[in-house]
């Protein structure tokens, strides 16, 4: 086992702009004078009572609507946020991805910035040029290596980091839509080297809306639903679970049966 | 038999029921829709300076939409708690069910949101003091 969650509750606290104008101010203070001079903010629930354990050699599949938790639960994993309640053990070092651009400098090359990015990932170990070298290598950029970041397209970009971050095995790896930017070919060619991570260590937590990418990579899939987990299972069940479900989309009432058939 | 019955919602309150399950939260509620009021023993001194622990209070339904500073006894998931209403959320909903947000006297950090469909009812026999409101009202504005 490396990783157990168990009953965590995520509330955030989100101030409203209510009222902008002095119009908004007046009727307010008519209506609600209390509320209007001690204004006090909405709460949030994100995670209700969330448990599950990810143990060695998974690889887990994260899918959900926009807004239902899923970026939120990775970063109280990885430990940027704290949550209200309940327990979060980790067993191993934990190494999260939300954001291929972070730390990237555009004046550098790509190479300089493939430095930087081991030096901030790896503190403290010797061999960091094999470990720049090979990601280059890896990545196929070629000759770009050399040419500033500011040039680079968006998915050379991902593929710099994703080299640079996949390089050297490690406890739990969470890959937050990291996937954006890169083609179908690479995509598969990553899945191939987190494959072959896993293999000495670690589990993977991955978020992505390519059902695709999570059929051939994942061996678990988890769907949220309003703060809480309403599937666990294999990864083909639950994208045929995630995708026919109600998702309470305004509009969509009917469209989408259970008994596995599309209407429209 | 009513006696009886009225020892049992009473024992329900208390902490020899270590948890309380939907059913019969479920239960209690439809108790008191059928008296009118229930009256529980507080077992926890979350509310201390105005309910001791101990103390029995009184709980109707509400009829009224709730306000805040109202003091509520809801159900958390495993157990009734009594807490006065902190905030009542104006914007974001949880599938159309108003949230509210509770707190405690003794410590100033506030419960998880709660539905109000998990709401028993309102305690009648207490209320929060002006000088009580208005501090909370203060410590709400230093929070932030």
């Amino acid at each position: 086992m490396i990783l157990e969650v168990e009953k965590i509750n995520l509330v955030y606290r989100i101030p409203l702009q209510r009222r902008t104008n002095f119009r908004d101010v007046f009727t307010s203070l008519v209506q609600d004078p209390m509320d209007t001079l001690f204004p006090n903010a909405d709460y949030l629930h994100v995670a209700k009572d969330l448990s599950f354990t990810i143990s060695e050699g998974e690889r887990i599949g994260l899918l959900g609507v926009n807004g239902v938790g899923k970026t939120s639960l990775c970063r109280c994993i990885a430990g940027l946020f704290l949550p209200k309640s309940g327990k979060i053990k980790r067993y191993g070092p934990v190494r999260g991805v939300f954001n291929t651009a972070l730390g990237i400098q555009p004046e550098l090359t790509g190479r300089e910035n493939a430095e930087l990015l081991a030096h901030f990932i790896y503190p403290g170990t010797k061999d960091i040029d094999k470990i720049i070298d090979e990601a280059i290598e890896f990545s196929e950029l070629g000759q770009f290596a050399e040419a500033p970041v500011k040039l680079y397209s968006n998915g050379m970009q991902t593929r710099l980091c994703l080299s640079v971050i996949s390089a050297r095995p490690t406890g739990l790896l969470i890959l937050d839509e990291v996937f954006d930017g890169a083609d179908m070919f690479f995509r598969e060619k990553v899945s191939h080297r987190v494959l072959r991570l896993m293999k000495s260590s670690g589990g993977v937590l991955f978020v992505s809306h390519g059902m695709e990418q999570i059929k051939r990579v994942c061996t678990r899939v988890l769907v949220l639903h309003r703060g809480q987990i309403i599937f666990d299972g294999e990864p083909q069940e639950g994208i045929h679970f995630f995708e026919n479900f109600d998702r309470g989309v305004k509009g969509t009432e009917g469209l989408f049966q259970f008994d596995g058939h599309q209407r429209i | 038999m009513l006696r009886e019955q009225k020892d049992f919602f009473n024992l329900m309150a208390t902490s020899e029921f270590k948890s309380l399950s939907l059913d019969d939260f479920k239960l209690l509620s439809l108790a008191l829709e059928h008296r009118g009021q229930l009256e529980m023993r507080v077992v926890s001194g979350s509310m201390e300076p105005l309910i001791m622990t101990g103390e029995l209070i009184t709980i109707k339904k509400a009829t009224a939409p709730l306000k805040r500073f109202d003091i509520i006894v809801f159900w958390n998931g495993d157990r009734l708690i009594c807490h006065y209403i902190q905030h009542i959320n104006r914007m974001v909903s949880d599938d159309a069910q108003k949230v509210v947000i509770t707190g405690g006297l003794k410590f100033s950090n506030v419960d998880l949101p709660c539905r109000s469909e998990n709401i028993l009812g309102i305690v009648s026999s207490h209320a929060l003091s002006p000088l009580t409101r208005l501090k909370i009202v203060t410590t709400d504005l230093w929070r932030r």
